[in-house]
C-alpha cells in the first residue's frame, strides 16, 4: 500500500499521459466495472473540460478547422500545456503559437492570427478596471509642449497586425455557425481591441494611427510616437487620432516630463 | 431591496441557483424571486472586467454563496497561499453568506487538472484534509462546508466510510458540511451501496447547505456509470433522497447547479421552484443558517 503522497503523485502522472504507474493499478479497486474503466472516467474529464474551455476561448478557430480537428489539437495542446492555476480564465494563452507551429494546420495560414485575435478579446474582457481620460484633460497640456507628452493606455488594450484580413473573418463567424463562402482579399490589418465598460470592441486602424498607438504602448512621448506615425504614413494627421483614441476611452493617464528649470534644480 | 454596500448576509433556507454568465442581463432585468446565488470564485479572480461588475450589482440585490473549485483540500502538498489570498479578497469584497469547498484534489505540482479528484479515505488522509481545513477557515476568518464528492471509483486501502470521514473533519475542524444529494446518489450507483443508508449517516447538525444537480448516464464495460456532469434537469430518484433528507434534517439552502448545455434561466427557476416545494413542506427543524463563527 502506498502511502497518500506518491498515490497521487501516479494518479497525477496517469491523468496526463494515460500509463498506470503498479502503484495507482494496485489501488483501486476492480469489480463489474474495471479499474481502468474507472480511472478513465476522472482521465476524460480532465482533457473534456480543458478542451471544452479552449472550445469556449476560441470559438472561430474552432468553426474553421471543424470541431473534430479542433478538438483532437486541443488535446495535444493541454498534454502538452495543462494548466498551472485554477483560475481558467488564463488557461490557452499559448495556444495561437501552437497553433501556428502546427503541421497540420498548414493549409489555414491565418488560423493562429485568428487565434490571437480571440485570445486578445478575451483578454480584454477580463483586464484590470481603469477610469478613462476625457478628452479634455489634454486642455491644460500647453500646445508647444506637447510633444513631450506621456499618455498611459487603458489596461485591456492589446493591438495586433496581421496579413490576412482577420477581424472580418471573426465578423463572418460571430454569428456561432460558418458563414457563407465568401472571397476575402489578402489584405493586411492592423488591429486595436479594447474594452468600455462591458464591451470588447475591435476596431481596424490605419497605418498611421497603429504605429502611433504602438509607440504609446511602448512608453514613448506623443512627440516620438508622432514620428512613428508620420513614418508610417506621411499624411497622418495627429489631431483628429488623438480625438478618436480619447474617445474611445484609450488613455487613462496623462504625464508631463518635469520642466527644465525644475529638472536641474 | 438596493442596497450601495454588501454586508453580511445569511443564506435563507431556501433555493438559490448557481450564477451563469449567461443569465447576467436577464437577471438584472427581472430580478426574479429567488433566495441566493453561487459562483465559482474562481471565475471572478481575473483582473477585472465585466464579471465582477455583474456580480457586484447581482450581490446587491442577493445573498451570495462563494463555491470553491480550486483549494485542492485533499492534496498531499501544502495548499497555494496565493490562491487562498485571492480567495480571501473575494471574501472581503463580497461578503458571502457561505463559502464551501470540496472532499477532493485537483492539483499537483505545477498542474492543475480542473477536476475534482478522488481522495483515499484514511487515517492519514483525515489528518491531511483536517489541517488544509482548518488552515482555510484560519486564513479567512470563517468557517467554510465541505462537499461530500461524487464518486466512480474506490481505494483498496481505504478505511473509514466516507459519510464518517465528512463528519469526522466536521468534528476537528468546526467545518460544517456542505451535503450533495446528486452525488451521493451518483456515487452510490457507481460504487455499490445505498445512497439512503449513507444521506442517513451524516449527521444532521452539521449540515449547511444542500446541492442538487442533474446527471448522465453513460456504458462502461457493458455497465451503467453515472457522470455527474451537471448538465441536466435533477433525476427523479435524487427528488426522492432530497425529499428524505429535508424531512429528517429540516430545511437548508439548496442550490440547484447546472453547468455545461446551459438552459434558459426559466428552467433554472423551475428546478428552484421545485426545491422550494419540498423546503416548504418540511418541518422546521435544524438550523436555518449557518453561523460564519
Amino acid at each position: 500500500m502506498s502511502a497518500w503522497p506518491e498515490l497521487q503523485a501516479a494518479f497525477a502522472d496517469y491523468l496526463l499521459h494515460g500509463e498506470q504507474a503498479p502503484a495507482l493499478a494496485a489501488g483501486v479497486r476492480s469489480d463489474h466495472i474495471a479499474a481502468r474503466s474507472r480511472l478513465l472516467v476522472h482521465r476524460n474529464n480532465v482533457f473534456s473540460s480543458l478542451i471544452d474551455a479552449l472550445a469556449e476561448l476560441y470559438p472561430v478557430v474552432a468553426q474553421l478547422v471543424g470541431e473534430r480537428f479542433f478538438r483532437s489539437v486541443a488535446r495535444e495542446y493541454v498534454r502538452t500545456h495543462p494548466p498551472s492555476d485554477p483560475i481558467l480564465l488564463c488557461y490557452g494563452e499559448h495556444f495561437p503559437d501552437f497553433l501556428q507551429q502546427l503541421e497540420a494546420a498548414r493549409a489555414v495560414p491565418y488560423l493562429a492570427d485568428v487565434a490571437r485575435l480571440e485570445l486578445a478579446r478575451h483578454q480584454a474582457y477580463h483586464a484590470a478596471d481603469a477610469e478613462s481620460l476625457p478628452v479634455r484633460a489634454l486642455g491644460g497640456v500647453p500646445q508647444a509642449r506637447l510633444g513631450e507628452l506621456w499618455l498611459g493606455l487603458h489596461p485591456s488594450i492589446r493591438l495586433l497586425a496581421s496579413d490576412y484580413p482577420v477581424s472580418r473573418i471573426c465578423e463572418l463567424h460571430a454569428g456561432g455557425s460558418p458563414p457563407k463562402p465568401v472571397t476575402l482579399g489578402r489584405e493586411s490589418e492592423r488591429l486595436l481591441v479594447i474594452r468600455q465598460h462591458y464591451d470588447v470592441e475591435t476596431q481596424r486602424l490605419s497605418l498611421g494611427a497603429y504605429a502611433l498607438l504602438s509607440s504609446l504602448a511602448e512608453k514613448h512621448t506623443l512627440g516620438k510616437a508622432f514620428e512613428a506615425a508620420r513614418a508610417a504614413d506621411p499624411h497622418f494627421d495627429l489631431g483628429v487620432q488623438l480625438h478618436d483614441f480619447f474617445d474611445a476611452g484609450a488613455f487613462v493617464d496623462l504625464r508631463m516630463p518635469p520642466t527644465q528649470e525644475t529638472k536641474h534644480d | 431591496m438596493q442596497r450601495t454596500a454588501t454586508p453580511f448576509e445569511p443564506i435563507p433556507a431556501r433555493a438559490g441557483i448557481g450564477l451563469k454568465a449567461s443569465h447576467y442581463r436577464e437577471i438584472l432585468e427581472s430580478s426574479p424571486d429567488l433566495g441566493w446565488f453561487e459562483v465559482h470564485p474562481e471565475n471572478y479572480m481575473g483582473p477585472g472586467g465585466a464579471p465582477n461588475r455583474y456580480l457586484e450589482a447581482i450581490r446587491q440585490r442577493y445573498p451570495l454563496s462563494l463555491h470553491g473549485v480550486g483549494l485542492s483540500l485533499g492534496s498531499s502538498e501544502a495548499l497555494k497561499r496565493d490562491h487562498l489570498a485571492k480567495l480571501r479578497a473575494l471574501v472581503r469584497r463580497y461578503e458571502p453568506g457561505l463559502v464551501s469547498e470540496h472532499l477532493a484534489w485537483s492539483s499537483l505540482g505545477s498542474t492543475h487538472f480542473n477536476d475534482l479528484l478522488p481522495v483515499p479515505l484514511t487515517r492519514e488522509t483525515l489528518d491531511c484534509v483536517c489541517e488544509h481545513v482548518s488552515q482555510t477557515q484560519d486564513f479567512l476568518k470563517r468557517r467554510i462546508l465541505i462537499e461530500n464528492p461524487s464518486g466512480y471509483l474506490s481505494f483498496r486501502h481505504s478505511e473509514i466510510p466516507e459519510p464518517e470521514f465528512l463528519a469526522q473533519v466536521a468534528e476537528r475542524t468546526g467545518c460544517g458540511l456542505l451535503l450533495d444529494v446528486n452525488n451521493a446518489y451518483v456515487s452510490a450507483c457507481n460504487l455499490g451501496f445505498d445512497a439512503a443508508a449513507y444521506l442517513d449517516a451524516v449527521p444532521a447538525r452539521h449540515v449547511g447547505e444542500i446541492h442538487l444537480a442533474g446527471h448522465t448516464v453513460i456504458a462502461e464495460d457493458g455497465h451503467e456509470l453515472r457522470i455527474d456532469d451537471h448538465g441536466a434537469r435533477v433525476a427523479t430518484a435524487v427528488w426522492a433522497q432530497y425529499e428524505r433528507v429535508v424531512k429528517r434534517i429540516g430545511p437548508r439552502p439548496t442550490l440547484i447547479e447546472w453547468d455545461t448545455r446551459i438552459p434558459p434561466l426559466s428552467t433554472l427557476l423551475q428546478e428552484a421552484e421545485l426545491a422550494d416545494g419540498v423546503l416548504a413542506s418540511a418541518p422546521s427543524r435544524g438550523r436555518k443558517h449557518v453561523s460564519v463563527a
